[in-house]
C-alpha cells in the first residue's frame, strides 16, 4: 500500500511536470575569476532579439549604482535596448555580480509580458569590464524546432555558458 | 586623403588655404549615456592636417553652432584657439542627437595670370571684384564659389532625427542610418542632397583615423548614385573622416564660373 502511494505520488509528479513545466530558456553563466591585473566586477546584459535583431526582451542588467555614465560601454545592449528609454532601464538594472555561477530564466515573453510568436530568436550576453575587456557571445535559439542545449565556448570575459531551451511541445 | 587632394589643387580656383587640408571637429565622445538630470560635458577639438586627426591648424571655433534636439541652435559654453587647434566645450542638457557644425559662409575666390610671371595670381574675391583690381594686362581670370561644412553629430542617451535633416542650400549629408548605429561590419547609407535634392555623382572619400601610423591610407572611395546616396560597410571600429565634394558650374558667370561644395564629416563606428 505504501508502495502503491509512492507510485501514484511519483508518477503525479512525473505527469504534472510533463503538463505544467512552461517553455523556458534557461541561460547558465559562468562569470569566471580573473586574478590578473585591476579586478572590477564586470557589466552584464543578457538579452533576445528577434530574427531582425529588434530587442524583445531584457533578461539581465548587472550594473554598478553610479549613475548611467558606463552604459554605453555595453556597446549592443545599449544601442540596441538601453537607449530608448532610461526609465526601463532603472527599472531592470541591479548590482554588479562576482565571480561565479548564475542561472538566469526566459519564460518566452516580451517586455510587455506577451508570449512571442514561434520563430528564430537569439540570446546575447554582453559582459565589459573596467580595465578589462568586453567579450559578446550569441546563440540563435529556433522556438519552432523543440528542445534543444547548447553550449557556447568560454571567453576571457565569460566561462562555458550553457543555453536550455526546455518544455517546448513537440 | 593627400592623392586627391594634389588633384584638387590642379583644378581651379581653389582656395590654398581652404583645400589644402583636411579640416574636422572631433569631439571626445560621439555617444553618451546619462541620467535625467544629469549634465555630460563634450569637449571637441577643431583643427585641420593632412593626416586623419593629427592637429596641425588651428581652426576658428569661435563660430561653431549647436544644433540641439529640441531644433534650437547655440553656441559653444566657451572656447580656446591654440598654436594647433581649437578647443569648444558643450553641456549636453537634452536626450536627443546634437549636430556640431562651423558656420557655412559661401565664399568666392578667383585667380588670373600675369604676363612674363609663372603661376597664377590669387584672390579673396569674385571675378567682378578681381576683374577690377588686376592688371590690365592679366589674362586666364577664373573663379569659384567655394561652401565648406564641417560638421558631426554627438547623441546623448535615445538618439533623435531632427538635427538630420537637410537645411536646403549648397551640398548637403543626410545620414540615412543614424550616425549612432553606424557599426563595424554592418551596412550603413548616407545620402547627399543639393539644394534640397538628391545628388549623383558626389565624390566621398573616408578615411579612418590614425593614417599617419600607416604606410597606406586605406582610403575608401565612393561616389552618390542616383538618389544621392553612398552605401558602405565598414570593417573596423573606429573614427573616421568623411570628405564629400561636388562641382557645379554656376548659373551666371559673372561672379564665379562655378560652385565647390564640399563637407567634412567626422563620425564613429561602434564596436559590433
Amino acid at each position: 500500500m505504501r508502495h502503491l502511494i509512492r507510485i501514484i505520488a511519483v508518477s503525479a509528479l512525473f505527469a504534472s511536470s510533463a503538463v505544467l513545466a512552461a517553455p523556458k530558456l534557461t541561460v547558465d553563466l559562468t562569470l569566471p575569476e580573473i586574478t590578473e591585473g585591476q579586478y572590477h566586477r564586470p557589466y552584464v546584459a543578457v538579452w533576445v532579439e528577434d530574427a531582425k535583431g529588434k530587442p524583445v526582451k531584457t533578461l539581465s542588467l548587472w550594473v554598478w549604482d553610479e549613475g548611467h555614465k558606463w552604459l554605453k560601454d555595453i556597446r549592443r545592449w545599449w544601442r540596441k535596448a538601453g537607449r530608448e528609454d532610461m526609465s526601463f532601464v532603472d527599472g531592470i538594472a541591479s548590482a554588479t555580480r562576482p565571480a561565479g555561477h548564475y542561472k538566469i530564466d526566459w519564460d518566452l515573453k516580451d517586455e510587455s509580458g506577451k508570449s512571442v510568436t514561434l520563430g528564430t530568436y537569439t540570446v546575447f550576453i554582453e559582459v565589459v569590464r573596467e580595465h578589462g575587456g568586453r567579450d559578446l557571445v550569441r546563440q540563435n535559439i529556433d522556438l519552432t524546432a523543440g528542445d534543444f542545449a547548447a553550449q557556447l565556448p568560454a571567453t576571457t570575459e565569460t566561462g562555458v555558458i550553457d543555453i536550455r531551451l526546455s518544455g517546448m511541445a513537440h | 586623403m593627400k592623392l586627391r587632394l594634389v588633384a584638387l589643387l590642379g583644378t581651379l580656383c581653389v582656395s590654398p588655404l581652404a583645400s589644402s587640408h583636411d579640416r574636422w571637429i572631433l569631439p571626445s565622445h560621439f555617444n553618451v549615456s546619462a541620467e535625467s538630470q544629469e549634465t555630460v560635458w563634450i569637449t571637441s577639438d577643431v583643427s585641420a592636417s593632412n593626416q586623419v586627426f593629427m592637429m596641425d591648424k588651428p581652426v576658428t571655433a569661435s563660430d561653431v553652432r549647436i544644433s540641439l534636439p529640441s531644433g534650437d541652435s547655440i553656441s559653444p559654453s566657451s572656447s580656446y584657439t591654440g598654436g594647433r587647434k581649437s578647443v569648444f566645450d558643450v553641456q549636453l542638457t537634452q536626450d536627443g542627437t546634437y549636430k556640431f557644425e562651423k558656420e557655412v559662409t559661401p565664399r568666392y575666390f578667383s585667380r588670373y595670370k600675369v604676363k612674363g610671371k609663372e603661376g597664377f595670381v590669387r584672390s579673396r574675391l569674385d571675378k567682378k571684384a578681381t576683374a577690377a583690381i588686376m592688371p590690365k594686362d592679366a589674362y586666364e581670370l577664373e573663379g569659384s564659389l567655394n561652401v565648406s561644412r564641417v560638421e558631426t553629430y554627438v547623441t546623448r542617451n535615445k538618439p533623435t532625427d531632427k538635427v538630420l535633416a537637410a537645411k536646403g542650400e549648397f551640398l548637403e549629408l543626410v545620414p540615412v542610418t543614424h550616425p549612432v548605429d553606424i557599426v563595424e561590419n554592418e551596412p550603413a547609407t548616407l545620402q547627399f542632397v543639393y539644394d534640397g535634392k538628391p545628388v549623383a555623382g558626389v565624390s566621398v572619400a573616408i578615411i579612418k583615423d590614425d593614417s599617419v601610423y600607416r604606410n597606406k591610407p586605406e582610403e575608401m572611395e565612393l561616389t552618390s548614385d542616383k538618389d544621392g546616396k553612398v552605401a558602405m560597410t565598414l570593417p573596423t571600429a573606429g573614427r573616421y573622416l568623411l570628405h564629400a565634394s561636388i562641382e557645379r558650374p554656376s548659373s551666371d558667370k559673372i561672379l564665379a564660373d562655378k560652385t565647390v561644395s564640399e563637407i567634412f564629416l567626422t563620425f564613429e563606428a561602434g564596436l559590433e
